[in-house]
């Protein structure tokens, strides 16, 4: 997909018109519960500037890339020994079950109360919710792998790793991809939750702090920061891997 | 010899009919041996057993020593998301001779086709390249399943002879199934005639060792002539 300059105008007159709509709003209620965008923006510069901000949202980055490494890895091979052996599906179905019907709050409580306000069980917590959903994904793909490769492979007895990276995997990027974009979008905002319950910093630690100061333009800084670099991500890391992915397709 | 097939039966549910009974036949070092039959006999299904892809048979393969097997199948069977030279490096083995792989798709006519990948490649170059790679292991036994169907004869006939070339320069067993008589004749030192239900070996033929790998011409010649009299001359052997 290549993006022409009538595609990026749209896009930057649609960006403007939220800015716009929102301006003429805060305004118009001329109220310190709804800054202003411009406001807001220079907020956001001074906060980058004192160097507080980049702090606290580098952070919550460590947090969401440790769960979400973890979600990713864990949830990929149970997914794939679930596509694969109709045994293990059997038995840990009624468990995926269970956990994508188990409220991300009460997880991140209990991980909390049985395991303490530390960081192992914040992450534990968040890869946890995010586990099932990239498992059930998985599974999808490794169900469709195509079983002709997987017998060409066994009959040249090739080692087990270099199936798994060269006939396994590349199958299942498109599911891949899937699990990570919508696992990162999940991530970061129960990171936060899990931040703003047990730790004393990270952007959902900040955010408690300015809602009890009832601080809405810092709310709003501190959103807007991680919205823009979540987005930046999703451009500047999972868009040219995908690309690399299925630069072989004719 | 490097293998001796003996199946008793091979059916694929405990109550279904037998696809294959009583096979038996032995596979020579450096030999290539055709299985010729109509369509849907269960060539592929023997084809399987032996490569160990299917191992719910009655019966014994003995190998003389570890097998290495390469295989090319009908379908080229490639990985379309790596380049050729990566499809080959997938079945190397630690004692793999480095240059093996250039010299094979050197010899293939495939040199300048190393960093394409595999998906853009049309039918005829895809199943030069995965004749490379059944060769890239260095085999003791090749299984050839129909590796010229549905290409043009230019290309089918082409692709026989540079499969010559490679078996000459790197020998191996070959066991090839084939319905084409004419491509058996021209490859093979044997031809084994699967048919009935459940197959069996209805015949062996062993060709005039002044007849073998002759060329196209003199194949055709001959499979015509011995279609004809039903290879009912000396070197054959009714096996009943």
């Amino acid at each position: 997909m290549s993006l022409t300059g009538r595609d990026i105008l749209v896009r930057l007159l649609s960006i403007l018109a939220l800015l716009a709509v929102w301006e003429v709003s805060a305004r118009i209620a001329a109220s310190p519960l709804l800054p202003s965008a411009t406001a807001v923006l220079a907020l956001l510069g001074q906060e980058i500037a004192g160097g507080r901000l980049p702090h606290e949202v580098g952070v919550t980055l460590l947090r969401v890339a440790a769960s979400f490494v973890l979600a990713m890895v864990s949830g990929t091979a149970l997914g794939l020994a679930m596509g694969r052996w109709r045994m293990v599906d059997q038995f840990f179905d009624s468990w995926l079950t269970a956990l994508l019907n188990l409220p991300a709050l009460v997880l991140i409580v209990l991980l909390y109360v049985w395991f303490g306000l530390n960081d192992a069980s914040a992450i534990a917590a968040v890869a946890l919710n995010k586990l099932p959903a990239t498992a059930v994904t998985v599974r999808e793909g490794a169900r469709a792998l195509d079983r002709n490769l997987l017998e060409m492979a066994e009959a040249f007895q090739v080692p087990h790793g270099r199936r798994l990276a060269h006939v396994v995997l590349p199958q299942l990027y498109p599911y891949l991809f899937a699990a990570a974009r919508s696992g990162l979008a999940l991530i970061w905002k129960i990171v936060l939750v899990v931040e703003l319950l047990g730790r004393s910093n990270g952007v959902g630690f900040e955010i408690q702090l300015y809602f009890q100061q009832f601080d809405v333009a810092h709310i709003l800084a501190y959103s807007l920061a991680f919205m823009i670099v979540v987005q930046l991500i999703e451009w500047l890391v999972l868009n040219p891997l995908e690309r690399r992915a299925v630069r072989w397709r004719p | 010899m490097i293998l001796h097939v003996d199946i008793s039966r091979k059916r694929y549910r405990p109550d279904g009919p037998a696809i294959l009974q009583d096979l038996r036949f032995s596979l020579d070092a450096g030999e290539i041996v055709a299985l010729v039959g109509p369509s849907g006999c269960g060539k592929t299904t023997l084809l399987r057993l032996i490569a160990g892809l299917d191992r719910d048979y009655e019966g014994e393969l003995a190998w003389a020593g570890a097998p290495r097997l390469g295989i090319a199948f009908q379908e080229p069977l490639l990985l379309p998301w790596r380049t050729v030279r990566e499809n080959l490096a997938l079945v190397e083995r630690p004692d793999t001779p480095p240059g093996l792989s250039d010299e094979l798709l050197a010899a293939l006519g495939l040199a300048a086709e190393g960093n394409t990948f595999a998906a853009r490649l049309s039918l005829g170059m895809a199943r030069r390249v995965a004749l490379a790679r059944a060769f890239a292991v260095e085999p003791t036994l090749l299984l050839l399943d129909e590796p010229f169907v549905s290409l043009d004869e230019a290309t089918a006939s082409r692709g026989r002879e540079l499969l010559l070339e490679v078996w000459a320069r790197r020998p191996t067993s070959i066991l090839l199934v084939t319905h084409d008589l004419a491509e058996a004749t021209m490859l093979a030192d044997r031809v084994l005639f699967l048919s009935g239900t459940p197959a069996r070996i209805e015949r062996e033929a062993v060709l005039p060792w002044e007849d073998r790998r002759q060329g196209t011409e003199r194949a055709a010649a001959l499979a015509a002539s011995r279609r004809r009299t039903g290879f009912q001359t000396a070197d054959t052997r009714d096996r009943g």
